[in-house]
């Protein structure tokens, strides 16, 4: 079929002709009761018209320009169209294809809405992401055909796509572990033959997968100086310690096979980029409307129901109105803790993962584990302490990107582009927690981060703990107990509370510190053993 | 949850006067007293004994306050049986969950404690 009708403008006869000719095509193969969807540019493949209102459409909208292969509208490669017998349409069919799910999810996923505006749009989003775009295209027409492929012949109930999805979901819920699945899907395909499933697990992540947003591995230094990242991305040692990024290879005793082993790196720090997940939020039909919710609510001025309501928060509007200015500029929340994902509390292992939450979304919203972003995943054995520092500077190049430079976001709700900024509000963490992100020792004497240098701590000798008898500051001035000297430790108290300190002053005291990060070298099991038998062999000597 | 949990244990056990390390009137707080230079009428003599403190409670005195949280009965669903969670012969108190700790020191020890004077 001639289709180069599409490129013209629309006031010659061809294009309207050629019109004429798809809306044929469509109402034989995918017509039922007499509509289609309607592929202009406002009704973006969701809205099911009739062909007078189609024929409207197109002619005051211009035809997508990239639909050339009309697969929603049932065209399939080699196939010879006319002969195709036409499919009875059916009540099941039409339910199921006007409103499929799937089919809103794997728009929403790729911003599919996108790609039918004006090319404007791209010139606005500048030619990475239109490059990026174009890559994306493959995918999306993939996982379309694989929605719109039925999962067995005259299947109107499932699609492959659908069907594995269901799959997979039940795979999550019950926690089924991937041999399971794949040995299920074996299973499934062997007894259902002319079933078009996946013959391993593997198979089917390959297709969910393009769903998803991607990661990046980086690599770490396994003492913890410093990440293989930007400058240092092709280093092979670290900057500090020299150590090597690959695991040291263990003593083969087959000589020949030792050489064909894998390398395996030594540290591997997970990174989930941000911005593609800000800009998905924004995409996405269910959410892209909460995301303004922290403007738009209800508000009540006595009830505290949302971070929006609290003082950090209307201060840091008053502070930068200009962010302020756009509610659909993203407010982060930062949480990170330690855990053990083994499980096992005799094994001393502890991963960080860091968690970032978006305050834009109402309240039952944005506390649900569905809404929080996992940023990265700082891998174990020791806890970062302080070099913490070192696995968040991807996070905090891209978050300073988005602070000063915003990137340009495609809002699905308000259907526009705009300039989306983001800022982090505040940290989530246990007090220890607090001590690894801060950077202030949370453990001797000066533990409050708050009273910061300003306390008098008193060491107990005998009971061995620190005690803090600065408490009767925050009395009254007048209180009867600032006077009481025998009561508590023996003085008149006629000191003030320590003043909040500022994020300025933290500033000035942290500018010249030089810090060094990194930790000594983890000694194995077996070195740890070896220098037992070095020490007892000196004892011995001696 | 568990700081108060923790301040309930040591008050309660500061009171009996057990002799578990959870009591808060022990010898080493004694002698950081006396190195404090402060309150010499609670120092420890040279053998390591010490007088009693002023909310120290005697034999009697626990039997009373551990009579009246014997008798302390709560509504359903309130807190756990407090009174099964007292061993008045052994002059001790145990097996308490932390909502039952919160019970303790927001409303019972209050009463309890008055109950000695």
């Amino acid at each position: 079929m001639d289709k180069s009708w599409i490129d013209m403008s629309r006031n010659p006869p061809q294009y309207m002709d050629g019109l004429n000719k798809f809306l044929d095509f469509a109402f034989v193969n995918s017509g039922v009761r007499g509509k289609i969807v309607c592929p202009c540019q406002k009704c973006n493949f969701n809205k099911w018209q009739d062909r007078e209102l189609v024929y409207e459409h197109l002619i005051l909208k211009p035809f997508p320009k990239g639909y050339t292969m009309w697969f929603l509208h049932r065209e399939r490669k080699g196939v010879n169209v006319t002969n195709e017998t036409c499919v009875m349409p059916q009540e099941d069919n039409e339910i199921n294809s006007a409103n499929n799910p799937m089919f809103d999810m794997v728009n929403d996923a790729f911003g599919y809405h996108q790609y039918s505006n004006d090319t404007v749009d791209d010139k606005e989003m500048g030619p990475e992401s239109s490059h990026a775009r174009n890559d994306d295209i493959g995918d999306f027409v993939e996982l379309m055909q694989d929605g719109q492929e039925s999962l067995y012949e005259r299947c109107d109930k499932y699609s492959k796509l659908s069907f594995l999805i269901k799959l997979y979901h039940i795979k999550c819920l019950c926690k089924i572990s991937d041999k399971g699945m794949s040995m299920i899907l074996e299973l499934l395909a062997d007894a259902f033959e002319h079933a078009k499933i996946p013959r391993s697990f593997y198979e089917t992540k390959k297709i969910i997968n393009k769903l998803g947003l991607h990661y990046t591995k980086i690599d770490a230094c396994p003492n913890d100086c410093m990440l293989y990242f930007g400058e240092d991305a092709n280093r092979e040692f670290c900057k500090k310690c020299k150590t090597s990024n690959w695991k040291a290879k263990r003593k083969c005793t087959i000589g020949a096979t030792s050489n064909k082993r894998k390398k395996i790196l030594a540290k591997v720090l997970r990174y989930f980029p941000l911005k593609p997940r800000l800009q998905r939020m924004f995409m996405s039909s269910k959410i892209a409307e909460h995301m303004r919710w922290h403007s738009s609510g209800s508000t009540n001025e006595v009830i505290l129901r949302h971070p929006r309501d609290s003082k950090a928060w209307k201060t840091f509007d008053f502070k930068h109105p200009q962010f302020a200015s756009d509610p659909r500029n993203v407010r982060l929340g930062l949480a990170t803790d330690g855990f053990n994902p083994y499980g096992n509390l005799s094994t001393s292992y502890s991963i960080w993962p860091v968690v970032l939450i978006p305050y834009n979304l109402p309240p039952w919203m944005c506390m649900k584990q569905s809404s929080f972003i996992l940023s990265m995943i700082i891998p174990g054995k020791r806890a970062p302490r302080n070099d913490i520092d070192v696995y968040l500077q991807p996070l905090i190049e891209e978050l300073k990107e988005l602070w000063n430079t915003s990137i340009k976001t495609f809002d699905l709700y308000g259907s526009e582009v705009f300039d989306m900024y983001a800022a982090i509000l505040w940290t989530i963490s246990d007090f220890p927690g607090l001590g690894t992100l801060y950077g202030w020792n949370t453990h001797t004497g000066l533990a409050c981060p708050r009273c910061n240098f300003d306390t008098t701590p008193k060491k107990l000798i005998k009971g061995g703990k620190f005690c803090f008898m600065s408490h009767r500051r925050w009395l009254d001035g007048r209180h009867k107990f600032r006077l009481a000297r025998i009561r508590f430790d023996g003085t008149i108290e006629n000191r003030n509370p320590p003043l909040a300190i500022s994020g300025y002053d933290v500033l000035q005291q942290v500018q010249n510190l030089n810090v060094e990060f990194g930790k000594e070298p983890l000694l194995e099991e077996r070195a740890k053993r070896q220098q037992g038998v070095n020490h007892a062999k000196l004892d011995t000597q001696q | 949850m568990h700081i108060e949990k923790n301040v309930c244990d040591n008050v309660v056990s500061t009171l009996l006067n057990d002799s578990s390390n959870k009591c808060k009137d022990n010898l080493k707080a004694r002698k950081d007293l006396q190195l404090w230079g402060n309150r010499p009428d609670l120092w420890p003599n040279e053998n390591g004994r010490y007088l009693p403190a002023i909310y120290t409670l005697t034999n009697a005195n626990k039997d009373i306050f551990l009579k009246t949280l014997k008798n302390i009965t709560v509504p359903d669903g309130y807190s756990s049986n407090i009174s099964r969670c007292i061993d008045v012969k052994q002059r001790k108190l145990g097996g308490l969950k932390s909502q039952d700790s919160h019970v303790l020191m927001e409303q019972i020890l209050t009463f309890c404690v008055l109950d000695k004077e």
